[in-house]
Parts: structure tokens; C-alpha cells; sequence
């Protein structure tokens, strides 16, 4: 069953060309821009095996399916302890908070009635989690996504909910000291004009260090396939047919070009501090 | 008043899916207002006892998210709905009708062709009402009634305000809560005495205490909802006054 991500997408896409990246902004800018893109996309890409997850173990989805696979993803990513997560986490909420709708125009129909909520509402529910987790730590980013204290002690709730929810479906799946059944295959495949997206790819280990993490610490029942690609759209999704998550390299640009065309580049970006993303 | 008391009926099963939750320790893992949501339509699509009467109250429930939707956010989404535990009301509206049509296509086809949804997205339904069904089948397993004799369920009415009085006498009549009661602890073996309570309140609003075990009900929602049908719904009935078609034109009046 394939599970669409980034239907809500389509209106920003109108207005890529690949060109803007190219011929606007600086080395630095682009590097700043292509780091943003693959941090916020490791929130997309916890999110399809949240869809993984699912399918391959059969959880339960008493509400939105798509509202679960996010809040796996913002979970694995708070409690997993990984040093990246504090970054991806914040640059997914800003991703999503970006998205669309800007203004006070109203969504359509159509992204009405998509199974997926809204990219805002995608953005703040990413904040409640991480505040709900840890109102100290991140009262910052709380405060600037207009949560307010009553509000932000509802999230306590919902974090407190969501963790033990996670935590009580997840242990049966956990590998332990069980022998593997399935692990999983990492492809990148032939970029076309993506070669600068599929390179940051692998440079991250984007695809392989979420393949590792999955098949390390989980009882995969059977084989699976972790595969970047050309979609001809900004999406990323895990079919259960076909065993498959594919992640498109047209997401990876479509981030950095959100992150350009929002104007969140700084002019003198990298000058001097270049930070490699690991 | 029979929207208004077809509301109830949803209004109550939502909480009861709270209450769920609560009483069982179900896990949730998006935002539980949703698989509330969810699970009314499930209790009242397995309803055996009154089909036509659930297929009434759920069209009616969805009519009323969708003129709800037209009213509050007609003129704008504010960041505040963004981030709101329960989804915006017309993608509440959207969700229940889904979840009726891949339920049964022939019962609500209509319906769902009414709100805009492709058959496409109609189709996709079937799997979005599969997957919420088996789900809460799954969670519920232990919780289905054995032999053994259950907790019971006390309902009981409180005096309605000065011009609510039809409300809660209506409630009683058509026993909407006591049937929603017998339906739950004959269903479930549920773990301690509950009460559903219908009372006035201040603000048109339903809830699940978990603390309590108690469920309680305003006759202010009813009055709410009857009077979003008299001033909003019927005017925008066909005169033929069937079943209100939420036209495209109707999302553009505005509030």
C-alpha cells in the first residue's frame, strides 16, 4: 500500500526549476541550503519507516495513519539519542511550517480531505512532541512556534501519551537477542540532473544509517529495500508491495529550494566556518 | 431537533471513544481526538440494533462539522486551530465521511459525492475504514464482554436551565444516552462503574473525565446544534428539503 507523502507539495513544486539553485545564490548559500534539505528530510525519511513500521508489525492505527507515522518519527527521533535528531527536528517543523499556506488563506478542498494533515499542523505537532518532551530544554522553540503555557502543558500530555503508546507497541518488535529474519538493501539509484542531491545522500549516509539503525534494533520479518530515485515528483513513501521505501531525489531539492526561496541562506554564509554535515 | 439529537448520538460515541481509551490504557499514537472520532463511526456502522437511525445521525454529524467548518474558519485559519489537539472541523467533517464511505460505498455514496470526494478517494477509504476497524479491534480484544457480568454504566439527567427544558426532555425520550450506555456495558467488559451524565454547563461541550469515569453531556450543545441547524442548515436546503447537500457555494459563504 503505497503511502503518499508529499501530496501537499505539488503547489510549491509549480514554481521549481533546478535553475534557481544553480545560478542565485553562492557556493555557501547552496551548502547551507543542501544541509537544511537532507536534515529535514531525515524527518521524512523517519516518517515513511513510522509507515514501515506499521505495515511490517501490524500496530494498531486507531486515528490518522499518516498523524502516527509522524509521531514515530518526531519519537524515534527525541528518545533515540542520536546527536543529529535536536537539528532534524527543528528544521522539520520549519520545513512543514513553511510549506503552503502561507497568510491566512484558507487550504483548499483537496488538501482538505488528504489523508495527511496539514503542513502546519504537521509543524506543530513536531513542537508539541519536543516540548512535551522536555519544556526546559526546548521552551525556545516553543516560544517561537506561539505555543502558549496551557497549551504547552497539553503537550505534556500528548508526549506522555504518545511515548508510552510508542514504547508498549514497540518492545514486541524489538530484535534483542533474537537472530535477524529480514535486514535491509540500500540503492541509490542513476540521479539524472540530481547528481548534487544523490551525493549529499550518500555523503549523509542518508538512506544506509536509517537502514542500519532499522534493521539493527527491530525484528524485520522478512527482506526490505531502502532506494533513493528519480520520481518525477517531491515525495517520498513506503510501498508494502513491493517491500520498498523510496526516498526521491526531487524532495531533496524541493527542501533546499524552500530553504533558498524563504530567504533563510545568509549572505555571508560559510565564510570561514564550514560545517560538514556528518 | 433530530440533527440536534443526531449530533448527540455522535457526540456521545466520540467520548465514548475517550472513555476507550482511558478505561483500557489504548495506545494512541496520532492525536486521539481523531481515533475518537474514528471509533464513533465504527460503533455506530456496527450498531445492528438501529442501522437506518445511525446512517441518519452520522450524515447529520458530518453536515454539522461542515457547517461548523463554515462558519469558524470561512474566513481564515488562525495559527491557533493549527495547533489544536482536535483537527480543524471540515477536515473532521472530511474524516467521518471517509470513514462512512469505505464503510459502506452503497449506503453513502451520495454522501461522500456531496463532499467533493473523488471516487478515487472513495476507493482509498475502503482502506482507511479496514485499517481503523481491524486497529481497534485489535486494542479492544481483551476488552470485549466475557460471560462475566460487567461494570455497569449509570446514566442520569440533571435539570435543565430555563429554556433548555426540550433538550433534556428530548435526550430522555429518545434515551440517547441510556441507549449508548446499554450498547458500551453490554459490549465491554469494562473495568469499573462509569456514569453518563447529561447536564446544562456553560458552553455547548462533551467530555470524558478519566479521573471520574464519567462522561458528561450539556444540554448546551444541543441547544448549539439546534441552533446551528435552524439559522445555518435549513436555509441552505434545496427545497425539496432532503438530505442537506453541503454545496461547494455554501464553503464560500463566509462567517
Amino acid at each position: 500500500m503505497t503511502r503518499i507523502l508529499a501530496a501537499l507539495l505539488g503547489g510549491i513544486l509549480l514554481c521549481s526549476s533546478g535553475h534557481v539553485l544553480a545560478q542565485d545564490y553562492t557556493d555557501a548559500q547552496r551548502g547551507q541550503a543542501m544541509d537544511f534539505a537532507i536534515s529535514s528530510a531525515t524527518q521524512v525519511l523517519y516518517h515513511e519507516i513510522g509507515h514501515l513500521f506499521v505495515a511490517e508489525f501490524g500496530l494498531p492505527v486507531l486515528g490518522k495513519n499518516e498523524d502516527t507515522a509522524d509521531n514515530i518519527a518526531t519519537l524515534m527521533l527525541l528518545e533515540g539519542g542520536e546527536d543529529f535528531a535536536d537539528q532534524v527536528l527543528y528544521d522539520a517543523a520549519q520545513a512543514w511550517y513553511l510549506s503552503p499556506f502561507n497568510g491566512d488563506n484558507p487550504p483548499d478542498d483537496a488538501t482538505l480531505i488528504d489523508e495527511h494533515s496539514l503542513d502546519k499542523q504537521r509543524a506543530f505537532s513536531i513542537v508539541c512532541l519536543m516540548v512535551g518532551n522536555s519544556p526546559e530544554y526546548y521552551a525556545q522553540i516553543a516560544t517561537d512556534y506561539g505555543l502558549d503555557a496551557d497549551r504547552q502543558q497539553k503537550c505534556g500530555d500528548i508526549y506522555r501519551q504518545s511515548s508510552a503508546s510508542w514504547a508498549s507497541v514497540l518492545e514486541p518488535n524489538k530484535l534483542g537477542d533474537r537472530e535477524l529474519v529480514g535486514t535491509i538493501t540500500v540503492t541509490y539509484e542513476d540521479p539524472g540532473d540530481y547528481t548534487a542531491e544523490m551525493e549529499a545522500m550518500q555523503a549523509d549516509q542518508f538512506l544506509d544509517y536509517a537502514a542500519q539503525v532499522v534493521s539493527e534494533n527491530y525484528l524485520l520479518p522478512r527482506d526490505l529495500q531502502f532506494k533513493a530515485t528519480q520520481c518525477g515528483t517531491a515525495n517520498a513513501f513506503y510501498s508494502s508491495g513491493d517491500s520498498t521505501l523510496t526516498f526521491c531525489y526531487e524532495f531533496i531539492r524541493h527542501l533546499a529550494e524552500l530553504y533558498l526561496s524563504n530567504g533563510m541562506a545568509e549572505d555571508d554564509a560559510g565564510a570561514g566556518e564550514d560545517d560538514e554535515a556528518e | 431537533m433530530d440533527f440536534a439529537m443526531h449530533d448527540a448520538e455522535f457526540t456521545l460515541y466520540h467520548e465514548i471513544g475517550h472513555l476507550l481509551v482511558g478505561e483500557f490504557g489504548l495506545p494512541v499514537l496520532g492525536k486521539e481526538e481523531d481515533a475518537a472520532d474514528a471509533l464513533a463511526v465504527i460503533l455506530m456502522l456496527t450498531d445492528e440494533a438501529n442501522p437506518d437511525e445511525s446512517a441518519n445521525a452520522l450524515i447529520d454529524s458530518a453536515n454539522g462539522w461542515y457547517f461548523d467548518a463554515v462558519k469558524s474558519t470561512g474566513s481564515g485559519v488562525d495559527d491557533f486551530a493549527y495547533y489544536d489537539e482536535h483537527s480543524l472541523d471540515i477536515q473532521r467533517a472530511y474524516a467521518e465521511v471517509c470513514m462512512m464511505v469505505g464503510a459502506e460505498p452503497e449506503t453513502f455514496g451520495e454522501t461522500a459525492d456531496s463532499f467533493d470526494i473523488d471516487p478515487e478517494q472513495q476507493e482509498a477509504c475502503q482502506g482507511t475504514y479496514d485499517q481503523a476497524s481491524q486497529s481497534w479491534d485489535v486494542v479492544l480484544a481483551d476488552a470485549y464482554a466475557t460471560d462475566k457480568p460487567g461494570k455497569k454504566i449509570t446514566v442520569s439527567h440533571e435539570n435543565a436551565a430555563k429554556g433548555s427544558e426540550q433538550f433534556e426532555a428530548e435526550l430522555k425520550k429518545r434515551q440517547v444516552l441510556e441507549k449508548a450506555a446499554t450498547l458500551i456495558s453490554s459490549r465491554f467488559n469494562l473495568p469499573r462503574d462509569l456514569k453518563f451524565v447529561g447536564m446544562q454547563c456553560d458552553e455547548p461541550n462533551a467530555w470524558y473525565d478519566p479521573e471520574s469515569g464519567q462522561i458528561t453531556y450539556c444540554y448546551a450543545l444541543t441547544s448549539d446544534r439546534y441552533d446551528l441547524f435552524i439559522n445555518d442548515i435549513l436555509p441552505s436546503m434545496t427545497v425539496g428539503g432532503v438530505a442537506p447537500p453541503p454545496s461547494r457555494t455554501a464553503g464560500s459563504k463566509g462567517g
